[in-house]
């Protein structure tokens, strides 16, 4: 009897398998454009129009290491976007600069500048001028360690919004409400994933389990993805979940993903011994998902990132670390 | 028989140090990395088994530690993590004979290294519980030698398996990757506990991806103690 439901297993996961590549073979094949030379570009990110690439970068014989920008239409070479390094908000109208124990906060339309008190963390820019940031303990157990959440209206003293053991706040879902996870007490097995209001305080838990990974809010801040690891089948997996109450939906894959817009998230299985990485599509209204695009290479350590516009999508190739971009059907 | 083995017990913590004291092999004596190797989990990658969780080299977290944790083996990661549930059976990556159970090596709570040819010994960190294996006795490939456990003891906190390949000196310490055949393009997608590199920006191109990172030398200078790194790390990082 277990023989027979070991090969009837076997034989599932074979077709399952055959069909995933016949499947894969089906997609369309991409004819990416090389944007970059010599191998380079840490950091890329989209500028909020699509038409840019934006890296770290000091070619040879630059003088000091900038943020560069590309057009993605190969209109023109790459040139320095900002002299400065700094974070740069999504819409490329603020800088946070670390600087020791606080980080500098600019409005680059007038220069202003705010003084946050962050211990060097990083910050989660938000709507209406807010900012988010998670000062962690540095020391002690990663998942119990304490991380202290404080929210800021820029020109206004920072505040804490919670307390929580080895995680932090990962996004702005709309302007009074954060994303965070983590644990509630330094001893609890499993993490949670939760909405605060951060006016009223008031949360709401969407998700526990032991390992949260990969916590990514749609564009809107209506749906979270996320994935669960190493805790029971049940819980192990990929999914998407409403921001705003109702149920996990449990999906029948796993691998690197990010969000095309708020109905569709695209993603490359993780799967071994391809030839080329494929990008797939997930309609969050029919649940179904399909290939939508062979890259006709392999992405270098998951460094791909879809266009805000949802159009395009660039990666770094493994055979020579450049940027490379491809129209998405 | 009872004099050896008191002897041996005199000797034993002296192993650790003698074996840290031992002469770096020189490039002659040490194979070039021909994916010679396996991994060391059997079946395919998932949330479910095991992931990728973080790479060799001058990684965020190790930059974050270059003083600390790695201040000996000059502020890198210098093995690779694999993430997976406390117990996973932990397979030898190559043939070869078990050299030490236990170790001076750190990588708590127990460890075990296995020497390969070519001059290379496979180190197993953060292992479950002791291996039952005996120093001398020999493994081949795809073995399970041991079982993964948690760096944080706790098989809940960060459960993973730390997997280093050393020369049989202990000094030189090398990415495994070029040595292990795997599609590491595809492992490098998903699961990673702690992606990127730190950035020097000075040299902003240099060890910025999973194949191109330095080899370490026990006690040497910090590789990664840039005038400008990028991101800096939080306050009382290092």
């Amino acid at each position: 009897m277990n023989r027979r439901l070991l090969l009837a297993v076997a034989g599932l996961t074979g077709l399952l398998t055959t069909l995933a590549l016949a499947a894969t073979s089906s997609a369309p094949k991409a004819t990416p454009v090389r944007l970059t030379s010599g191998g380079c570009c840490t950091g890329t990110v989209w500028t909020p129009d699509s038409r840019s690439l934006l890296y770290i970068d000091r070619p040879p014989g630059a003088a000091q290491a900038a943020v560069y920008g590309v057009p993605v239409s190969g209109a023109s070479a790459p040139g320095v976007r900002f002299s400065r390094i700094a974070f740069y908000s999504p819409d490329l109208k603020y800088a946070a600069v670390p600087q020791g124990n606080r980080t500098v906060v600019e409005r680059l339309s007038d220069r202003k500048r705010w003084t946050l008190p962050t211990q060097g963390a990083g910050v989660l820019w938000g709507p209406d001028e807010q900012v988010a940031y998670t000062v962690s303990a540095q020391s002690g157990n990663y998942d119990r360690r304490v991380s202290r959440v404080y929210r800021v209206t820029l020109g206004t003293a920072p505040r804490l919004v919670a307390t929580l053991y080895g995680g932090g706040a990962t996004a702005w879902l709309n302007s009074g409400t954060l994303l965070l996870s983590g644990k509630i007490r330094a001893a609890d097995r499993d993490r949670q994933l939760f909405t605060l209001n951060v006016q009223t305080g008031a949360r709401r838990t969407l998700a526990t389990a032991l390992n949260l990974r990969g916590v990514q809010p749609s564009p809107d801040g209506k749906w979270v993805a996320y994935s669960v690891a190493f805790d029971t089948a049940a819980r192990n997996g990929m999914f998407v979940q409403p921001t705003g109450g109702g149920e996990a939906r449990k999906l029948g894959w796993f691998g690197s993903y990010q969000w095309r817009d708020s109905g569709s998230l695209l993603y490359i299985p993780l799967t071994l011994n391809v030839a080329t990485h494929t990008v797939w599509r997930y309609d969050l209204g029919t649940a179904a998902s399909r290939p939508l695009l062979n890259l006709a290479a392999k992405v270098q350590s998951g460094d791909w990132q879809v266009s805000p516009d949802g159009l395009k999508v660039a990666f770094r190739k493994t055979s020579d670390g450049n940027i490379y971009v491809a129209a998405l059907p | 028989m009872r004099r050896t083995l008191l002897l041996l017990s005199v000797l034993w913590p002296l192993n650790g140090a003698l074996a840290h004291n031992a002469p770096a092999l020189p490039d002659s004596q040490i194979a070039r990395p021909a994916r010679q190797f396996g991994l060391p989990f059997a079946g395919d990658p998932g949330p479910g088994t095991w992931l990728l969780g973080q790479g060799y080299g001058n990684t965020l977290g190790a930059y974050r530690q270059r003083s600390s944790t790695y201040g000996n083996i000059q502020g890198i990661h210098f093995g690779l993590d694999f993430s997976a549930p406390c117990g996973t059976p932990v397979r030898a990556i190559g043939d070869g004979t078990v050299s030490e159970v236990d170790g001076p090596h750190g990588s708590a709570p127990h460890n075990l290294v296995i020497r390969h040819a070519g001059g290379l010994s496979s180190l197993y960190g953060h292992l479950l519980e002791r291996p039952t294996l005996k120093v001398g006795a020999a493994v081949k490939r795809g073995q399970v030698v041991a079982k993964s456990g948690d760096s944080q003891g706790t098989c809940i906190s960060a459960p993973h398996l730390h997997l280093e390949l050393r020369d049989w000196g202990h000094q030189r310490l090398f990415n495994p990757l070029p040595y292990i055949a795997a599609d590491w393009d595809s492992l490098t997608l998903a699961g990673g506990f702690s992606r990127g590199y730190e950035l020097d920006l000075n040299n902003p191109r240099r060890w910025q991806t999973p194949d191109d990172q330095p080899e370490a030398r026990r006690g040497g200078r910090l590789l990664n103690e840039y005038a400008k790194p990028w991101p800096p790390a939080p306050a009382g990082a290092r």
